[in-house]
């Protein structure tokens, strides 16, 4: 018998079906695309990563989490993904791929294809040749900060993906209250903890908070980054797991 | 196959929707899930294929729960929920993308069926109107060979043609192997069709029988005079005369009609208890 909690041929399978019967993800590519290449157009190729694209995909990502609340209201939308054949888990999973590998890998792609598009474009209009330049030569980009923010999106994408699992209306504006609310008691904790150093709403979080990062430590950061996140997804799946059709009449 | 044992739900604390129900479906057979508007009938499909769960009691389909929903337990089931929607794909990519995950599921029955409801070809699924999506569904549903297809208000939204359509697909569609649960208020959709009459009422499963049973111990009357209808523990009048139902003391053979079943039921549940226990 078939391993009930995860088999690889399921799961593949399931990806497959959940990203083709995902009705916009041409479209959205399409649109960053687009958007991007405008940006490049106005900017003559250069854009900063940390001042335009990572703000962009994170709140791309967020946006993509709660509207994946669209899998679990219409009913009929939720008795589909409930009785799909496949484990909790691996519904759990196909989410985390679309909103950790997907996510990023379109907002590459679509930034790869707006470089060249915008290269092209001005060419056309400047009447002159084009300028070739390698992929992403014009990105304006630091190694230093990408880890807190891959922490920093990873976590919070976490969170609105179980925020979405929670709340069934209002999910946006009811996980970021959440958050808000945790944000505050957990730097409240800090600051205490600490001993010192600033009262800080969203320290978590927030990428651009580099000297609580000194003081606390990277690793301690990069520690309970990874374990707030587990936590989140873990309460997703046990609120997949204990979905109920009709939760909302209770 | 699935077992209903001693099971009560509630959607608010004390006010059981359904309470002490019991109940088995075995291989083989069309089962018509009947009662009122509220009666529970949807909340019961539900309960069965693990989409809520009952506060006592349990419902297991082959010895596990359906509340854990695993994979195993979902390929063996199928709910054709009264809504639903289709999603913008072909009706190739459609089959590809779903079919894999019933074992059984068998392409030349679901093109069959798909001929007898006389759809036409199509390059995305949204482009069918309703009473079609609801056709595509009902095939591809059929066409997964699960040993438990569950079906609410399958025919809502179905002109007259697509009806008997509908009867000849179920009919095809059925085997030794297989059950199909009917939901319904419309009870004439069903005639000819189902094996056992289940009917919901006052929060139990009033009535769980054959129907072979049912014409066993029930003599169903149409007749003009009134004078005809006497032991009757139900009658009323209708355009064509007066149909009743009545202890089937002289062993009359007589065709069942489920409406009046239905409304007997209704009307002296305490009689037809007493018949069939």
């Amino acid at each position: 018998m078939e391993n009930q909690i995860f088999s690889l041929n399921r799961f593949g399978a399931y990806l497959i079906k959940y990203f083709s019967e995902y009705r916009s993800l041409r479209l959205q590519l399409l649109i960053l695309t687009g958007v991007f290449t405008a940006l490049m157009c106005i900017t003559g190729g250069g854009l900063s990563f940390y001042g335009v694209i990572a703000p962009a995909m994170f709140i791309f990502a967020i946006v993509a989490a709660t509207h994946l609340g669209a899998m679990f209201n219409p009913r009929a939308n939720k008795i589909k993904f409930l009785l799909t054949p496949v484990s909790q888990l691996e519904k759990l999973l196909a989410i985390v791929v679309h909103l950790y590998i997907v996510v990023p890998v379109m907002f590459a792609v679509s930034i790869f294809v707006a470089q060249y598009a915008a290269m092209l474009l001005v060419a056309l209009f400047s009447l002159s040749l084009p300028h070739f330049e390698w992929p992403y030569a014009d990105i304006d980009f630091e190694t230093s900060a990408l880890g807190l923010y891959v922490l920093s999106y990873v976590s919070s994408v976490a969170f609105y993906l179980m925020g979405t699992t929670i709340f069934t209306r209002h999910t946006f504006l009811k996980t970021t209250g959440l958050m808000l609310i945790l944000n505050f008691v957990f730097g409240a904790l800090m600051s205490v903890a600490i001993g010192m150093h600033a009262f800080s709403v969203g320290a978590f979080t927030q990428f651009e908070n580099f000297e609580l990062v000194n003081n606390v430590g990277g690793n301690f950061l990069i520690v309970m980054s990874v374990v707030v996140t587990l936590l989140y997804l873990g309460i997703a799946y046990m609120r997949i797991a204990e979905m109920e059709v009709n939760e909302t009449k209770k | 196959m699935m077992k209903v044992e001693d099971m009560a739900f509630s959607y608010r604390r004390n006010e059981y929707l359904l309470n002490k129900v019991n109940f088995e479906i075995t291989p083989g057979g069309v089962y018509g899930l009947l009662g009122k508007n509220g009666s529970g009938k949807s909340t019961l499909l539900y309960l069965m294929t693990g989409l809520m769960f009952p506060q006592i009691g349990s419902v297991t389909i082959n010895g596990i729960p359906s509340r854990k929903r695993t994979p195993e337990v979902l390929s063996n089931i199928y709910l054709l929920p009264e809504e639903f929607d289709l999603p913008e794909v072909s009706a190739d990519v459609y089959v590809k993308n779903n079919a894999q995950f019933y074992p059984r599921f068998n392409r030349e029955q679901f093109d069959n069926y798909l001929q007898i409801f006389e759809l036409p070809a199509i390059k995305k699924l949204s482009q069918y109107s309703m009473g079609q999506k609801k056709k595509f569904i009902v095939s591809f549903a059929l066409a997964t060979n699960v040993p438990l297809l569950f079906m609410d208000e399958p025919t809502n939204g179905m002109d007259i043609p697509s009806k008997s359509q509908f009867r000849k697909v179920i009919a095809l569609g059925m085997s030794d192997e297989r059950s199909i649960i009917i939901s319904t208020h419309q009870v004439r959709d069903l005639e000819s069709m189902i094996d056992r009459v289940m009917v919901l009422h006052d929060n139990t499963m009033m009535l769980n029988e054959s129907v072979l049973e049912i014409a066993r111990k029930l003599e169903f009357i149409h007749t003009t005079s009134k004078d005809d209808l006497q032991g009757c523990i139900y009658s009323t009048f209708t355009p064509n005369g007066f149909v009743g139902v009545r202890p089937n003391v002289n062993d009359v053979d007589t065709t069942v009609d489920l409406e009046t079943l239905f409304n007997a039921v209704i009307a002296n549940p305490l009689c037809i208890k007493q018949l069939f226990v």
